[in-house]
């Protein structure tokens, strides 16, 4: 960790120079004014000093020259390396032990802090790193994150040191497949081989992991608990005893894997959350759709099957009534089924729509035209604001919309009253309603009969008839328009709203003609 | 001579159940269950040369076991007009509006009662007299009088002012009447090519029409409206 780059080196062994320096004026300024022994302290304490900046060896061998050149200035005779009086020698002998044993003590301490700041760092780095990875929604997009981390490392991306990273897209494939892997950074075959065996295998790979030691980079898994996500490179790392970057190296690649695995967990239980949700809606939707074809086909059943084994015992009009029940209810199965396909299909687009300029007035009128044939009693009447706008919007559904609602008006008012199909501009919305003097179906079943089909409540799987599915396709109708159904149960009696958003009108063609 | 119809549709029972009723209306019927045995029961050279026509009026589906049934139309309107209606339980416009643009001279949704088979196939019929014959130009129907030689509307005896566009379009769908014409259809015919994608034209001008003619535009029985599709003009028969 934090190698020393040359400029910090060249400051820190100018100001042990600077200390020598200022060390050899302070001996020649004092030395006529000081005796020997206060000269050698004065020697002493600059070694010390600059020991906090130079190297062991520099501090040794400054400290030798030191030495030898105090006993040539200022031992007597000076001039010369020779000695005088044996206490002399004492001196300086004491003087270079003590030399060595500070600066060994220096160096020592200082390598001590410079570990534990080392230490302290990449453990601030790693802490950071999970933080990271917890509030990540995706750490798969937090690769380049730990490429670069990897990168400072293995001292600086440069070409020689390649650090390279691979995730899987999704599941292991069976065969080493370049395309399952998410990558950063570049590989060549060999080395692209051992990721694929270290992504396999889930173990390290590489100088001092102990396997394939001969390798000439490190492979680290990206694994979590039980599953291996993705595999790194790391080369040029392998200085361990200087600084344990291999530690570290893997404490950020098990993080990593550790949240690509919780992240794929998570994956798997929403899907399987989904899963159930919509086969529980499914599950509700056949048992409202086969409840509500029962109930037809028991007519159909039961004229067909009369005529087919009494037919010689009935009367003329009493064959002409089963045929005609047939006819009716197989008319109600054909809507039945059309409303659960499109209920299907709306599902399929996810409500995307195509659409066409149409007209209120078209849309309507083929309804009611379509209607009639269910209205012996002539209940329904049509009202049209005149210069209704255009809808954008699909006709076939909007027609299937209306029908709906006026069939469930036929069927839910009372027989004779009458029913009002109308189509109208409020605000910034068409609305095409129909109102009926029933009571409609009660406001609490209303938003029951909308919400079966989304929440899967088995409870009540629509009304009677079909009446469920009619509506809830109503609401998926006008929802897939941008609008919305709408039911108001007044004092004279129900009405059913469809609003759906105006867009700005076409061009007039008299403008092109 | 009774009519000779062919009837191509797979499903056993519809076939049968739909014979025996074409039968009782007086139709000389043959059945195919498959495109191959349509196509051997037409003949080849009949089918692709303008020869006198092996048929009077086709029905046919769409989802047979050995191919589609809209093949059979391609080959068949190359050389020859002979009334195709589709019955297919198909009910994208999409389609719809691809085999009417194809020559189908019209297309049921099954399920579909006798009566509207009948009045479709009576509709198709007349109409491909009236390729031999001078085409349509007078439509009468309730107190409304359409006199296309001589440019004039009227109803309940009063002329009824049309502008030239409206006019066209009303035109178009008397030469048809009875039968759908497609969205696309009246506008390249009234428009023009260009005009394709203006389906706004045609509510507007459609609007415009049956403000003038229906007695209550908001329940039109003349100008009908075949959502998705097109229009069609109620036939003068029914």
């Amino acid at each position: 960790m934090n190698p020393l780059t040359s400029s910090q080196q060249l400051l820190r062994y100018s100001i042990g120079l600077t200390i020598w320096l200022m060390g050899w004026c302070l001996l020649l300024f004092f030395d006529t004014h000081f005796d020997l022994v206060n000269l050698s302290l004065i020697l002493v304490l600059t070694s010390a000093i600059a020991a906090l900046w130079l190297p062991l060896s520099v501090t040794l061998l400054a400290s030798l020259v030191g030495l030898m050149a105090f006993n040539w200035s200022f031992v007597p005779p000076r001039g010369t390396f020779a000695i005088d009086l044996h206490q002399h020698t004492v001196l300086l002998v004491a003087m270079m032990l003590v030399n060595i044993i500070i600066a060994g003590l220096m160096v020592f301490l200082r390598e001590q802090s410079r570990r534990a700041q080392a230490y302290a760092h990449a453990a601030e780095e790693l802490r950071m790193w999970g933080d990271k990875l917890r509030d990540a929604d995706e750490p798969g997009l937090l690769l380049d994150d730990l490429h670069q981390a990897l990168g400072r490392l293995s001292g600086g991306m440069d070409s020689q040191h390649p650090v390279a990273l691979v995730a899987l897209r999704g599941q292991l494939p069976p065969t080493n497949l370049s395309s399952a892997l998410q990558r950063i950074g570049s590989v060549n075959p060999e080395q692209e081989e051992a990721l694929w065996h270290c992504l396999r295998s889930g173990q390290a790979l590489g100088p001092g992991t102990g396997r394939y030691q001969e390798l000439d980079a490190l492979y680290l898994p990206l694994r979590g608990l039980s599953i291996t996500s993705g595999a790194a490179m790391i080369s040029g790392i392998i200085n361990a005893d200087e600084f344990p970057a291999l530690t570290q190296a893997r404490a950020l690649c098990d993080q990593m894997g550790a949240a690509l695995e919780r992240h794929h967990i998570q994956q798997q239980e929403r899907q399987a959350r989904d899963q159930a949700q919509a086969q529980i809606v499914r599950n509700t939707l056949l048992a409202a759709i086969s409840h509500d074809y029962r109930t037809p086909l028991a007519t159909i059943m039961g004229a067909a099957s009369s005529l087919d084994q009494q037919s010689e015992r009935l009367t003329d009009s009493q064959r002409q009534q089963l045929a005609r029940s047939i006819v009716d209810e197989a008319d109600r199965l054909r809507r039945l089924t059309s409303n659960v396909l499109q209920l299907a299909r709306l599902d399929a687009i996810a409500g995307k729509i195509q659409g066409d300029w149409e007209s209120a007035e078209e849309i309507v009128g083929n309804v009611m035209r379509r209607m009639r044939s269910h209205d012996p009693q002539q209940r329904l009447s049509a009202k049209l604001e005149s210069d209704l706008p255009l809808l954008w919007g699909d006709s076939l559904l909007l027609s299937q919309l209306l029908e709906n609602l006026i069939d469930n008006s036929l069927k839910y008012s009372p027989p004779e009253s009458p029913i009002h199909v109308s189509a109208y501009v409020d605000k910034h919305h068409l609305v095409l309603a129909v109102r009926d003097q029933g009571t409609g179906i009660a406001a609490a079943d209303y938003e029951q009969i909308f919400e079966v089909f989304q929440r899967g409540d088995h409870r009540k799987p629509g009304g009677a008839d079909g009446t469920g599915i009619g509506l809830a396709l109503c609401r998926a109708i006008a929802r897939a328009h941008g609008g919305e159904l709408e039911f108001h149960a007044t004092a004279t009696g129900a009405s059913f709203e469809c609003h759906l958003p105006l867009r700005a009108q076409p061009v007039n063609p008299e403008s092109h003609l | 001579m009774s009519l000779r119809l062919l009837l191509v549709e797979d499903d056993r029972e519809l076939r049968s159940t739909l014979r025996e009723a074409l039968l009782v209306e007086g139709y000389q019927v043959l059945t195919a269950a498959s495109l191959g045995e349509a196509i051997a029961m037409y003949g080849q050279t009949q089918l692709e040369e303008a020869s006198t026509p092996a048929f009077d009026v086709i029905l046919l589906d769409l989802g047979l076991p050995d191919g589609d049934g809209g093949d059979l139309l391609v080959k068949l309107r190359r050389k020859q007009s002979t009334p195709v209606i589709i019955i297919s339980a198909r009910e994208a416009e999409g389609q719809k509006i691809l085999l009417l643009d194809e020559g189908a001279d019209d297309y049921l949704v099954k399920p579909f009662s006798i009566g509207e088979l009948l009045a479709r196939m009576r509709v198709a019929l007349r109409h491909r007299g009236n390729q031999v014959r001078a085409a349509v130009t007078r439509y009468e129907q309730g107190d409304l009088v359409i006199d296309l030689a001589n440019h004039r509307v009227s109803r309940k005896g009063d002329a009824v002012h049309l502008t030239p566009t409206e006019f066209n379009l009303l035109a178009r769908l008397v030469r048809s009447a009875g039968q759908v014409v497609t969205h696309r259809q009246l506008l390249v015919d009234v428009w023009g090519q260009e005009y394709l994608e203006h389906t706004h034209y045609l509510r507007l001008y459609m609007g415009q029409l049956r403000a003038k003619l229906e007695d209550n535009p908001a329940e039109p029985q003349l100008l009908l409206t075949e959502p998705g599709v097109g229009y069609r003009l109620l036939d003068t028969e029914s």
